[in-house]
């Protein structure tokens, strides 16, 4: 019941943050749900914002945060008359009624997720993880982790409110409540075009895209940069046609929330200033877009820089250097040979073109793009892209000109720049393309009388989508229905989800256990140093890393007390698997001692319910003992 | 444009709506196997 209030009343305040901010700015957008998505984005980006300040002040704990809360209750309060919903009463046709219908199935199915436990890998790893991690310590502290500890954490900053005030439970919610605010402006933003049914035509669309289904009620960030950029977007065109000032402050804070929650939002900042180049400059406005977006996004930006000694961990590693032993020369060349596996495409002007059609069709499987990608959709409306641009002065004209100008060059930016080429990371333009499409497609098909087979197009992606998404809510409806426990759903769905179990039971608070098993960070409640072979290098697990004297003394730097080995150390396995080596070579010399070996399972898919039953051998480690320090002749230092 | 190069666009649209989604489908082939598999056990 906590959980429910603490998720309410941080979307309440969160609506008080944002439409004190569309106040300040002057920034007017139509009353309605359109005024209250764009609000609840700008609050949300707020709330993440300060959370960061309150965080690097050692105040990160509930009654920092009911504060936080508190503010936000009250500002809605002061703008409470900004608050209007009503817009004509006019009937419901039938298409209306049965779209609503289904979109009310959609979202009955989301919050089956959101009232069960989390079990995402990723949110296990590092979306709630580190929020936790940082409540126990009542601060935020530098994580020295590529990809999921060094990175901007904006949105995580909201997470952790919800943690703290009202556990798991209301992060859960405040997810699926953030979804809703993306549903609620896409379809605002289209009613500018659209009538009532294609508007809602295709919110339906995006709530069933297999990257929405996926990563929507997870941590996974990419549908609330996608409400970022949305409203950055759309402020950002308001403020070049309407010539306001007030528009291009929000699309400043709005791209550069985006910035502050992932590093790609970096891409989004260019793309939407390259929208106030589009038409005749306004110097004024440029200035205000830019400036706000580096207040509102460079913090992370900066805090890495002064932690990591470069703002972007570790992809500026050969520009900036590093500080400290967080990263090295070999921990770079193997980070870039490895994360290449998410890049299988050769990046080439044809496969600029043709990446669209790939990821949709016949996608490497390294994409990720079957089940969380972005859907037939745009595929099958192709067509009517085609022909509506062949008249895009009456069928798209120039507003949508410019948000598939912003879609266009974040695309090119995130394809040329190497990262990954995961699609389901071009959630954050997908709703512009969306929008664009939508409304070119729907003008196109009226003026020729294709309405029927447009239809078809929304149908069949509808259609899909939801079973899709049915298929998706019967684990879910699993837990609901069975009256699963807690760890019964987590044994199901968290691989190791019992080692972490085992490790709380037997590890004790002035212990530290070295986890190389990422999916289960924020199950664990003791003290921990996550040791990704890839990911960091301060305990070095590369396939190159063969010195056993080197290990230990890393092992000791990091305080360990304990080692988790995967596979388990009678496993067969290969030279390259470091850590199964090391760890063979600790226990031969004396340096640690197994303690238990414990059976776990390892999830492979949590939608299909397939797993495979494993072992984790844990390792008390005793690297101090005069035995292991004979062995392998080490010398302590200080 | 005629009615009947319309009528005609209308059902090379629909064509492409039916093909492009079989293209689509095609590659989730294997999933549905499996599916059908453990649904015959």
């Amino acid at each position: 019941m906590i959980a429910i209030v603490v998720a309410i009343a941080q979307a309440l305040a969160s609506l008080g943050f944002g439409l004190a901010v569309l106040r300040l700015a002057r920034y007017e957008t139509e009353p309605g749900v359109l005024r209250l998505g764009v609000a609840l984005g700008l609050g949300a980006g707020c709330i993440g914002w300060l959370g960061f300040w309150i965080g690097v002040g050692g105040a990160f704990r509930a009654s920092t945060f009911a504060g936080v809360v508190g503010v936000g209750l009250l500002l809605l309060w002061l703008r409470r008359g900004d608050l209007t919903l009503a817009r004509g009463g006019d009937r419901l046709d039938r298409i209306t009624v049965v779209l609503l219908t289904a979109l009310c199935v959609s979202l009955f199915i989301d919050l089956l997720e959101a009232f069960a436990p989390a079990g995402d890998v990723d949110t296990m790893a590092y979306h709630f993880a580190l929020p936790k991690q940082f409540l126990q310590q009542h601060r935020i502290f530098f994580v020295p982790l590529a990809v999921e500890g060094a990175v901007p954490l904006l949105m995580h900053m909201t997470y952790a409110l919800a943690l703290a005030l009202g556990g798991e439970q209301a992060v859960q919610l405040w997810l699926l409540i953030t979804q809703i605010a993306l549903l609620a402006t896409v379809y605002g933003v289209a009613r500018r075009w659209l009538d009532r049914s294609w508007s809602l035509a295709l919110v339906l669309v995006l709530n069933v895209t297999p990257a929405t289904i996926y990563g929507g009620g997870t941590g996974h960030v990419e549908t609330r940069t996608a409400l970022f950029m949305l409203i950055a977007v759309i402020a950002a065109t308001d403020a070049v046609e309407r010539r306001a000032l007030g528009a291009a402050i929000v699309a400043g804070l709005a791209a550069g929330f985006f910035a502050g929650a992932k590093y790609y939002g970096l891409f989004a900042a260019c793309a939407v200033g390259l929208i106030f180049l589009s038409g005749r400059p306004q110097w004024r406005a440029v200035a205000a877009y830019a400036g706000m977006a580096a207040v509102a996004g460079s913090q992370w930006y900066v805090w890495t820089w002064i932690h990591s000694g470069m703002p972007v961990f570790p992809t500026l590693y050969a520009v900036f250097g590093v500080r400290d032993q967080m990263w090295n020369e070999q921990a770079a060349r193997f980070f870039k040979q490895a994360y290449a596996r998410w890049s299988p495409m050769p990046t080439t002007v044809a496969t600029f073109v043709t990446y669209p059609f790939v990821a949709t069709v016949a996608p490497p499987p390294a994409l990720e793009a079957g089940r969380t990608g972005l859907g037939p959709f745009l595929f099958l409306a192709l067509p009517w892209l085609i022909g509506a641009l062949r008249r895009w002065k009456d069928l798209v004209g120039p507003t949508l000109l410019r948000v598939l100008l912003a879609a266009t060059v974040f695309y090119a930016l995130w394809f040329w720049i190497p990262s990954s080429q995961l699609t389901r990371q071009l959630l954050p333009i997908y709703p512009l393309a969306l929008l664009v499409v939508g409304v070119a497609g729907t003008r196109w098909s009226r003026l020729n009388g294709y309405t029927r087979p447009w239809a078809a197009v929304f149908a069949l992606s509808i259609a899909l989508g939801m079973a899709v998404h049915a298929a998706y809510a019967v684990n879910f409806l699993r837990y609901h229905l069975k009256r699963e426990s807690r760890s019964e759903f987590l044994e199901r769905n968290v691989a190791f989800a019992s080692v972490a179990a085992w490790a709380n039971a037997n590890i004790g608070p002035a212990d530290r256990l070295g986890n190389p098993l990422r999916a289960m960070n924020y199950l664990i409640d003791v003290p921990y140093a996550m040791l990704h072979p890839m990911y960091q290098a301060r305990v070095e697990l590369r396939p190159d890393a063969g010195s056993l004297p080197t290990f230990v003394r890393q092992l000791d730097r990091e305080r360990l007390t304990h080692l988790l080995v995967h596979p388990s150390l009678t496993a067969n396995v290969g030279p390259g698997n470091a850590l199964v080596s090391l760890s063979r070579g600790l226990v031969a010399n004396g340096c640690a001692m197994l303690q238990q070996r414990v059976p776990t399972t390892v999830i492979s898919s949590r939608t299909m319910g397939t797993f495979v039953r494993d072992t984790v051998d844990a390792l008390r480690l005793t690297t101090s003992t005069p035995e292991c320090q004979r062995q392998l002749n080490l010398v302590r230092t200080p | 444009m005629s009615s009947e190069r319309h009528g005609t666009a209308r059902v090379l649209l629909f064509a492409w709506v039916a093909l492009g989604f079989l293209a689509y489908m095609w590659q989730f082939r294997g999933m549905f196997a499996a599916a059908l598999r453990m649904f015959g056990r």
